[in-house]
């Protein structure tokens, strides 16, 4: 091999001109270049794109290959998650991946999410269908109006101690709310692991799985991230000066909520 | 106003300051020396290499100087190579390196995004063997290692 395609920085050079498919084949070419190139192939994640959206429908289902099962994805970001530096999180289910004890997701500087209420595997669709099969059964014979209770699941972290809301949602199963609910606290706890995070996005679309009661562990997370200097908030009304003095050198502030 | 550059196998190149000013290392060079007329020695650089160097930085004389990024992130954004350049790079493969060493040595920053755009190019819509054979690389990954890394990594498929 020519001597310039051993040296990493023009190695990286090269590849920084190349998209995942085209990185994965050079990560398998020889060991020297998966040694330099791995973490330029695992830098940026987006769930909406490559293969992500397809690996994740099939999320814990029969129909999944054996590899790409719950344990395989744990596996991958147990082992390539510190990498990581721009992570896009569209998908419940890479919440509940990333924020794992066992994900090495630490070191995500650029977090941005987008509605993640409208992707679900094809586990939990099967779920729906046969949950609203039993229910419209149900609703025939007993003529019951309003909606069904709101279900809580399982309280991760003291931080979260009613602090929130659960959603009444007709369109859930209630194992899917209570699966919403924790998946909420996962994505906060998601983000106090990652200290080092300079730019977040926080969608709104969280809350159609469960909503914030009282912001104060929001600002308490927020106000760890020492770094931050471009925040998106969508989730909850913050106080701006609170914000800006929790926050030195937090530079732009987007928030949905009029103040 | 000239300067006399000198390559590795004592060839001297007469060039005009702006030019030779493209790269960074000599305009550091240049600064430091300050009004001394003494030639500049370049002993990674052959001749051969040097001359399409000089080339290149005549052709972009006038274009502006390219401020680096702020952004970390590897993945830039344009992938066009303009078209006196993508004639300038039509070397043999062993020249195309020597260039992208030369310009990452005089710290010439367009050209070494153009030589590293040309490699790219190379490489894109290639599988790992066709890779390999591009560049004469020797694979040094047993099938099932290199199965193992294809699974872990099947998320950047293009699907």
């Amino acid at each position: 091999m020519s001597n310039t395609l051993i040296i990493p920085e023009i190695l990286r050079a090269v590849a920084s001109h190349l998209d995942p498919p085209d990185l994965l084949a050079c990560i398998q070419v020889c060991r020297l270049w998966h040694k330099i190139l791995l973490l330029t192939l695992w830098h940026t994640i987006d769930d909406r794109k490559y293969a992500w959206p397809t690996i994740l429908s099939l999320y814990d289902s029969e129909d999944s290959l054996g590899e790409q099962d719950e344990s395989w994805l744990r596996y991958i970001f147990s082992k390539h998650g510190h990498l990581v530096r721009h992570l896009t999180i569209t998908w419940k289910i890479l919440i509940d991946i990333t924020s794992d004890s066992d994900s090495s997701c630490n070191n995500v500087q650029v977090l941005s999410t987008y509605d993640v209420s409208d992707n679900i595997t094809e586990e939990e669709e099967r779920e729906e269908r046969w949950h609203s099969n039993q229910t419209m059964g149900q609703a025939a014979t007993k003529y019951r109006p309003g909606n069904p209770t709101a279900q809580t699941g399982r309280i991760l972290s003291p931080l979260f101690e009613g602090m929130l809301t659960p959603l009444k949602a007709n369109d859930r199963t209630p194992n899917q709310q209570r699966r919403d609910w924790e998946t909420v606290q996962r994505f906060w706890m998601l983000i106090q692991r990652n200290s080092s995070l300079r730019s977040l996005r926080l969608d709104g679309g969280f809350n159609r799985l469960c909503t914030i009661k009282d912001p104060q562990f929001v600002y308490e997370i927020l106000g760890s991230l020492l770094q931050l200097c471009e925040l998106e908030n969508n989730v909850v009304a913050l106080d701006r000066q609170r914000l800006l003095d929790l926050l030195p050198g937090l530079q732009t502030y987007q928030t949905a909520f009029s103040e | 106003m000239t300067v006399i550059l000198v390559s590795s196998d004592n060839q001297d190149f007469k060039v005009d300051k702006e030019v030779a000013e493209r790269s960074i290392l000599i305009k550091n060079m240049l600064e430091d020396v300050g009004e001394s007329d003494s030639p500049i020695p370049l002993p990674n650089v052959t001749a051969a290499v040097l001359t399409k160097v000089i080339e290149y930085c005549e052709h972009h004389r006038n274009d502006p100087i390219q401020v680096p990024e702020e952004t970390d992130d590897p993945r830039k954004r344009s992938n066009d190579i303009e078209e006196w350049d993508m004639k300038f790079m039509q070397v043999d493969q062993e020249m195309l390196f020597e260039i992208i060493l030369a310009a990452n040595y005089l710290d010439i920053k367009p050209l070494l995004d153009v030589g590293c755009k040309t490699v790219a190019n190379i490489i894109k819509g290639k599988t790992p063997e066709e890779i390999r054979k591009a560049f004469n690389i020797v694979n040094d990954f047993t099938p099932e290692e290199e199965a193992q890394i294809k699974k872990e990594n099947e998320w950047a498929e293009d699907r």
